[in-house]
């Protein structure tokens, strides 16, 4: 913990480039959904989906995305730290790796990105109207936290790859960051085989899309059975604790070949 | 059972083979090819607590390897190894507590944050005592003058202070053994003389044993009674410098100043490499004749003002070893 607001100091050590970044990554995320709230001005909905709710999904997605970004960052910097030989400092500290590589390079530019998520979560609920009731919230919060989970879990094996291959793969980033803005649209509008690698394969429609069926009413157009929302949060976790073995994988094979 | 104990440790490393050109390139992708490197091969030492050894050997002779799996970076392919009774990658963690580690090339202080952020961080990852942090803090600040540059962030400091600083750093929590590596490399001759004397002191005043890898024979003169010789992953010499010097140091110098001007100033088991007037520098060896014989031979022929036998640099004699690979694998003898 105290780690991390080292790392906060640290960044806001550079006040300019800091608050230049903030405000840019704000408003960056503001204008992109300017953009899909335009679609809105010509189709009544999406799928069978209205701009509030899509917004939903947008919001949601973004908040997972961002929150996991904040503390993940030493992952996605972790070929540079592998290149430089800089692993080898964390292994001598008294501490698991995993916990260091969190706090490493939190990132408070990422902040902007998380609020403007807020924003368009917050906006999205107003719009839509319906009071809700402790049990919804809560379950919203389950999701925003299985949603960080899943994301980190990715970013988490995307730099444990950098143990085997010194660039990291950006296929990781089309899961991630083209994960997230599959996420922000309904999961009916796209092909089927889609469809079944996003729920089977890398669960991606657990982030937001089957807790989001739940929150706002909809009835599911895939027709799974009801319980199928709520074991969104395990399957997140699953796949965050799953990429955390395969970390202590990589850091095994780190230790036996140096590198 | 001493306090670190290695028995026939060993890493081998596979590496792959590079082929050239495309048609290599595209083997690779296929078929991997793999040599095997011996980066150390059945070292066994034993250090004592409270010692103070120096590990030489030239470039890519294995003292990172080596080092890496004392400090729990590295798990060896053969041999045992244990620090205070611990197996270092076994118990990584704890074994951590207990060691600290100096890179020379590279710092463990937080790059953007002030040197006292770095030291606070330090007591909070090793869990020191409050007190017992501010009298180390107070200690290393007395002989390591910190507090010039408490303050300022670790990139904006020089290197002679952030070798102060990452030396106090890694000490600030009391470790049982420190390992040192290449500590004064780049230092001024000042700097290079403060970091020794504080090794030193470190090391008899609070017994902290201290493993030093170094190229700076200036180091190892100073500071380190007993070597370990280590070169393409084999121990070949493991025990007191000066035992080093008497085996290989074996060119010494006499340093003559004479009371009269002589032309002819040439003897026969010594060489002559320096004449300034009346002080001429001669170059003998044990094998040719010994100091005593040679001063009874100049003494009987001129009149002496002074004189003054050089022994051998430490430098000369370690470069003969490389050179000259003088040093056969050491067969070892248990003690």
């Amino acid at each position: 913990m105290r780690l991390i607001g080292a790392q906060i100091r640290a960044q806001m050590q550079y006040k300019v480039s800091f608050l230049t970044d903030f405000l840019a990554t704000f408003l960056g995320m503001l204008l992109e959904f300017a953009g899909v709230a335009v679609l809105f001005l010509h189709i009544p909905t999406l799928g069978g989906w209205t701009l509030p709710q899509v917004a939903f999904l947008y919001g949601t997605a973004e908040v997972s995305l961002a929150t996991a970004r904040l503390f993940t960052n030493g992952f996605d910097a972790f070929p540079e730290t592998i290149r430089l030989g800089s692993f080898d400092r964390v292994l001598i500290r008294p501490r698991s790796a995993f916990l260091q590589m969190l706090a490493a390079d939190f990132s408070l530019r990422q902040a902007g990105r998380v609020l403007q998520g807020v924003w368009v979560l917050g906006f999205a609920l107003w719009w839509l109207g319906e009071p809700w009731g402790v049990e919804r919230w809560l379950f919203l919060g389950w999701t925003l936290l299985g949603g960080t989970a899943f994301f980190s879990g990715l970013f988490v094996v995307g730099g444990t790859l950098a143990f085997w291959t010194v660039e990291s793969l950006e296929a990781i980033n089309i899961l991630t960051y083209g994960g997230a803005t599959m996420a922000s649209y309904p999961m009916n509008i796209y092909a089927t085989w889609m469809r079944n690698f996003f729920l089977f394969v890398v669960p991606l429609a657990f982030v937001n899309f089957y807790p989001a069926l739940v929150l706002l009413g909809k009835s599911d157009p895939f027709s799974l059975p009801p319980f199928v929302p709520y074991l969104a949060f395990p399957a997140c976790l699953l796949v965050f604790l799953a990429s955390v073995l395969f970390w202590r994988f990589g850091v095994k094979h780190y230790q036996s070949t140096g590198h | 059972m001493a306090y670190i104990d290695a028995e026939q440790l060993g890493k081998t490393f596979k590496v792959a083979k590079h082929q050239r050109g495309f048609a290599g390139a595209l083997k690779n992708l296929v078929s991997r090819q793999h040599t095997l490197v011996k980066a150390v091969d059945g070292l066994s030492f034993h250090i004592q607590r409270g010692e103070l050894v120096g590990y030489l050997g030239p470039n890519g002779a294995g003292k990172s390897t080596t080092v890496k799996m004392l400090t729990g970076i590295l798990v060896p392919t053969g041999g045992q190894l244990s620090v205070g009774g611990i197996t270092p990658w076994q118990r990584r963690v704890e074994h951590a507590r207990r060691i600290g580690v100096v890179f020379g090339q590279r710092t463990g202080l937080w790059w953007d944050l002030p040197v006292v952020e770095s030291f606070d961080l330090l007591r909070y990852l090793y869990k020191i005592p409050a007190d017992r942090f501010r009298q180390n803090v107070k200690k290393f600040d007395d002989l390591l003058e910190l507090s010039e540059f408490f303050d300022t962030p670790v990139r904006s400091i020089s290197l002679g202070q952030r070798m102060r600083a990452d030396l106090a750093a890694a000490m600030l929590h009391d470790p049982e053994v420190v390992f040192l590596d290449e500590p004064t490399i780049g230092l001024d001759v000042v700097a290079k003389e403060r970091i020794r004397t504080f090794i030193q002191q470190a090391n008899t005043r609070s017994g902290t044993t201290f493993i030093l890898t170094t190229h700076d024979l200036g180091d190892v003169k100073k500071l380190c009674k007993r070597v370990l010789m280590i070169d393409r992953g084999r121990l070949l010499f493991d025990g007191l410098l000066h035992e080093l010097q008497e085996r290989f140091g074996d060119e010494r110098e006499l340093v003559v100043d004479f009371s009269e001007d002589y032309s002819h100033i040439s003897v026969d088991c010594a060489k002559v490499v320096h004449r300034d007037q009346r002080q001429v520098t001669y170059r003998f060896s044990r094998k040719t004749c010994s100091a005593s014989e040679l001063i009874q031979v100049l003494a009987q022929r001129y009149k002496i003002a002074d004189l003054s036998v050089r022994e051998p640099e430490v430098e000369n004699t370690i470069r003969r070893i490389y050179e000259q690979k003088l040093l056969q694998r050491l067969t070892e003898e248990r003690p």
